[in-house]
């Protein structure tokens, strides 16, 4: 017997178990079912995802003031710390941030900041400008401070001395911390 | 792929595409695993075929790319699990043959290193030619040759007189 035949006789005595004939046969059918279901599945998901998204990132621009999304910044008053929400607001690309301080006398004291994108630390230089309008819709006063920020410098927090709201000579100071 | 041509294809070849996957596979599970995944690229396939031996052909060359596909992955050729080291597998309990002359010879061919091994199947077994096994593998005739070479070798080496000089 040569080598050819003994391959043979050996690899014909082998057949394919009637279960694997049976998983063969069932292929299409499984197969087609679960990538039918899969995509089904996947599509699902990512609806539910997308509106997800949608909705809680709604939920956190709108919580606290119903129409913008809102951080934290320390500011001093008259050597009083205390932390302030800042509201930010988006106009096309840039993002508007403003701190409402009520003054003694009932006025108020708007802080704006200015901003291409919204700092995670408030790294902000800041630039006083008397009787500076804030915006659009904003409860202002004659006392107006403008943030601008800067990538360079870093201010961690904001003193504000009101000395004589109703006159607008205050004065602001910039601690910078970095 | 139409149902009934399917089942005519898997009833015509099935054996063949196993016989293979046996010749590569470590364990029954693998060979299932390669079969099952080789009939199921002749189910997405869309274009058809010219013929009978096409279909042949196409089968043998998807079940070898199959089973290289599976043992060259990273935990295939890394991992052993508990009694599946080379060293640990007796061929003595090997249960797909029976015979212990069968059980040596499977034995040596599937520690032919796998390049050698498709080449010593399609050409012992199936009866093809070097040229038919170069088209099929998508290799040039000459390397089909070296391969049957060097398989002659290992197995005479490892079968001793149970395999005859050519």
């Amino acid at each position: 017997m040569n080598n050819a035949e003994k391959f043979k006789r050996i690899y014909d005595e082998l057949h394919a178990p009637e279960d694997l004939l049976g998983k063969v046969m069932d292929l299409k059918m499984e197969k087609s079912e679960f990538k039918t279901r899969n995509v089904i599945k996947a599509a699902v998901c990512a609806l539910a995802v997308t509106i997800g998204t949608f909705v809680a990132g709604n939920g956190i621009c709108y919580a606290a003031t119903g129409e913008s999304l809102v951080t934290k910044i320390k500011v001093v008053i008259n050597g009083e710390e205390t932390e302030k929400d800042v509201q930010w607001t988006q106009n096309g690309d840039a993002f508007h941030g403003e701190i409402v301080i009520p003054s003694e006398d009932g006025a108020s004291v708007t802080v704006l900041t200015v901003s291409d994108d919204i700092p995670e630390n408030m790294n902000v230089s800041m630039e006083y400008q008397e009787g500076e309008s804030v915006g659009e819709g904003d409860a202002v006063t004659e006392d107006t401070v403008i943030l601008e920020v800067s990538e360079d410098e870093s201010v961690n927090s904001v003193t504000v001395e009101k000395k004589d709201v109703v006159s607008g000579n205050s004065s602001v100071n910039v601690d910078e911390e970095k | 792929m139409e149902k009934t041509q399917y089942e005519r294809i898997v009833a015509e070849y099935l054996d063949m595409v196993y016989k293979i996957a046996v010749s590569y596979a470590k364990n029954a599970t693998d060979a299932d695993d390669i079969v099952q995944q080789t009939f199921y690229k002749l189910l997405i396939r869309k274009s058809g075929f010219k013929d009978e031996e096409h279909i042949k052909r196409w089968l043998i060359r998807v079940c070898i790319n199959e089973c290289n596909s599976l043992f060259s992955g990273f935990w295939r050729r890394n991992v052993h699990l508990f009694g599946q080291r080379e060293g640990d597998r007796e061929t003595s309990e090997d249960p797909l043959f029976e015979a212990q002359e069968s059980r040596v010879l499977h034995e040596a061919v599937r520690k032919l290193p796998g390049k050698c091994r498709s080449v010593i199947y399609l050409f012992y077994y199936e009866g093809y030619r070097t040229q038919e096994i170069a088209e099929i593998l998508h290799i040039r005739e000459a390397t089909a040759r070296t391969r049957l070479v060097r398989g002659r070798k290992i197995l005479k080496e490892e079968l001793k007189e149970a395999w005859d000089y050519e």
